[in-house]
């Protein structure tokens, strides 16, 4: 019993043994097979008979693969032939749409990647913030590519301390050891004191000991009065202009006096823990 | 009888002068030449569709699959602009040949 199905499938099925006769090929052939087919047997011929007849119609698939082959070796050669780019970013656009898709399809992949990058590249960002940060300090005095601050390692029971604090005879003997060092200068920390003008009386945290020569080496912007002899009398000192104004209020402050110290609110007290902390606190240079 | 040479060089233009009549699809195509022939223009029918791939790779036709009313689904070729321009390049190629040929052939007939 003939059955047509059966016979188109085995005949698909020998048109696939060649490799240029694409499935998609293969099924305008089987249309054209079965389109004979009908017209055939609209003719008066018997099922099999008109497969038949159909099948040598077509032709051989051997000759008919050899023709496709034909089209399949002229795209192949009509394909421009692999060049490397020579600028390199002509292939840019490409990549982009590359690494797109790819983040697309691997998601989980691309999170990871992209979130360590982001990561990576903050605690790049702040680290160099940080650094701006610290290598700011003090670079507007006219000198800051000579000024050096002497720093010590101590060394004890505890293991070695990195300081930068050194002790007190130390500017004026290095500076006499060692003949580079044209000028030392020694800033030192006081303890909070009480500073009084007049009726106003403030406890001030921020007061500094520093050598005389110290604001020709740290040039500090003055306001008003002379740099080089502004710290030369012992009893002379150097106020910003925000204490200025808050001991003086607008008049003139330079050739006033402030009285450091000299209350009879805990002055004894106030006056041993000074002298105890300054004691102290002198070794830091 | 036609020449396999003359088959060969005169396949394309008449499958792009069938095409210009509207989309077709292979089985019809070949059922066209041969009742427009009367049987002297004999394909083999399955070679007509290499013809028809390669022409769509060099851009003269274009092919969809489509299902016709109530039958099954075909591929249907169709002209495409480039494929227009090129079948009147072709018509007028060929009539230089014929006009040619007739040249030759029409004084000896009138000597004879």
């Amino acid at each position: 019993m003939f059955e047509l199905e059966k016979a188109i499938r085995e005949w698909t099925a020998t048109l696939r043994r060649f490799d240029s006769l694409e499935d998609g090929l293969a099924a305008d052939l089987e249309s054209q097979l079965r389109d004979t087919h009908e017209a055939l047997k609209a003719e008066g011929r018997t099922a099999e008979e008109a497969f038949r007849e159909a099948v040598a119609r077509i032709g051989s698939p051997e000759a008919i693969a050899a023709e496709y082959g034909k089209n399949r070796t002229a795209a192949l050669d009509r394909r421009r032939p692999f060049r490397p780019a020579r600028f390199w970013p002509a292939l840019g656009a490409s990549y982009l749409k590359t690494a797109w898709r790819k983040m697309k399809r691997q998601k989980g992949y691309a999170f990871i990647n992209v979130a360590s990058l982001a990561v990576g590249l903050a605690g790049a960002l702040f680290i160099w913030l940080w650094v701006q940060d610290e290598l700011s300090f003090d670079r507007f005095h006219a000198n800051a590519p000579t000024l050096f601050r002497v720093e010590q390692d101590q060394i004890g029971g505890q293991g070695t301390f990195h300081v930068y604090v050194t002790q007190y005879p130390m500017g004026p003997a290095i500076q006499g050891a060692i003949p580079e060092i044209r000028r030392s200068v020694r800033y030192a920390r006081t303890a909070g004191l009480l500073v009084r003008s007049g009726e106003k009386a403030f406890f001030e945290d921020s007061v500094r000991a520093v050598d005389p020569a110290f604001l020709e080496s740290f040039t500090f912007p003055l306001v008003r009065g002379d740099r080089t002899g502004a710290l030369s009398n012992p009893t002379s000192i150097v106020l910003t202009e925000e204490m200025a104004a808050k001991y003086f209020g607008s008049e003139d402050p330079v050739g006033k006096t402030l009285v450091v110290n000299n209350s009879h609110l805990g002055f004894i007290i106030m006056l041993s823990l000074y002298l105890f902390r300054v004691r102290k606190r002198t070794s830091r240079i | 009888m036609v020449s396999k040479q003359l088959m060969a060089a005169s396949t394309r233009p008449i499958i792009l002068a069938i095409l210009a009549g509207g989309e077709d699809y292979g089985y019809r195509i070949i059922q066209k030449v041969r009742h427009v022939s009367g049987g002297t223009l004999e394909w083999t029918d399955g070679m007509l569709y290499p013809v028809l791939q390669r022409m769509e790779m060099d851009g003269l036709v274009a092919s969809r699959w489509r299902a016709a009313e109530g039958s099954r689904p075909r591929r249907y070729y169709r002209l495409t602009p480039y494929g227009r321009q090129e079948l009147e390049a072709e018509l007028s190629a060929w009539r230089s040949v014929w006009e040619a040929l007739n040249a030759f052939c029409a004084p000896a007939a009138v000597g004879d």
